[in-house]
């Protein structure tokens, strides 16, 4: 089934509603994140957005996960952050493709691209996501060009030793 | 004289800046109004403390939010929905900032929301008949 995977901070909005909807064909929407799924007031508000036709569920982590991988349904997942994200695929969700629209600036990030600030920590789930051979995809709206991280990250030599080393083990 | 309710305008960009101008340029200063726009590169928490920062000491607060599902307009829906005193509505225009701020005069709370929402209705026009 397809799927269409996107980290963006502020799940549902603008973008989504006005343009992703449309262009990916979805009807369903998984919105995943462990603090949402506790807080019926952001759910009623991001629920009161998006077009009747239109369903969203609001799921932690673990039943997100669970949901993803038994679905038959073609469905927009959407997460707040890479973290999320690693922890989806720790739970045993799989993907070609990932797409990031914007990563916000915090002290300590930098920026690799705009409105792309990654931490330190944040830089190594790339590289690991970017070595497992997922392209990960900067894309605000459909209209735009694509940018793949593994462009703006391109492997490090002490990388390539840890993937090594990896095998090996 | 009765405190009025602090307007907020809030929006994708900074034109909630240059509607406050336009506003002004019809009925005069306004105040206890203030523009907050939401650029590509703000984390939503640094909204959000923005408009903690604009909220601050102020008792009766209405949140003017763009469009619908936005952002700006899902970040509004939330404190109003926590918090008593404050109102949200979307649908930000020029007809809505000048209904709201003479409304305020009058009304406060779930009445002024009412309406300004009844006023902004029934301005819309289809202007060739």
């Amino acid at each position: 089934m397809p799927k269409y995977i996107r980290i963006d901070e502020r799940l549902i909005h603008g973008q989504i509603l006005q343009k992703w909807l449309e262009y990916t064909c979805c009807n369903i929407i998984y919105v995943i994140d462990d603090e949402v799924a506790e807080d019926p007031i952001t759910q009623s508000v991001l629920a009161m957005t998006v077009p009747a036709k239109v369903q969203v569920e609001f799921l932690d982590e673990r039943s997100g996960a669970k949901r993803i991988r038994e679905t038959k349904d073609t469905v927009m997942i959407l997460l707040k952050s890479l973290e999320t994200l690693q922890r989806l695929f720790e739970l045993g969700v799989r993907t070609e493709r990932v797409n990031v629209c914007r990563l916000p600036y915090a002290p300590g990030k930098k920026m690799i691209c705009q409105n792309l600030f990654i931490s330190d920590r944040e830089e190594e789930i790339l590289r690991r996501i970017i070595r497992e051979g997922i392209d990960i995809c900067i894309q605000t709206v459909p209209d735009n060009d694509e940018i793949h991280m593994k462009d703006l990250l391109p492997e490090r030599a002490e990388g390539r030793r840890e993937a090594w080393r990896e095998e090996q083990s | 004289m009765e405190r009025r309710t602090k307007l907020i305008l809030l929006t994708h960009g900074n034109w909630g800046e240059e509607l406050l101008e336009a506003a002004e340029m019809i009925v005069g200063k306004i105040h206890s109004c203030e523009a907050l726009g939401l650029m590509p590169e703000h984390a939503a928490a640094d909204y959000r403390a923005r408009l903690d920062k604009a909220m601050e000491g102020e008792e009766e607060i209405l949140l003017l939010a763009d469009i619908k599902g936005g952002t700006p307009s899902n970040i509004a829906a939330v404190y109003a929905r926590r918090e008593e005193q404050i109102q949200a509505v979307c649908g930000l225009s020029l007809e809505m900032l000048l209904a709201a701020d003479r409304l305020r005069m009058e009304y406060s709370g779930r009445e002024l929301v009412g309406k300004i929402l009844e006023e902004v209705e029934e301005k819309l026009t289809d202007l060739k008949k």
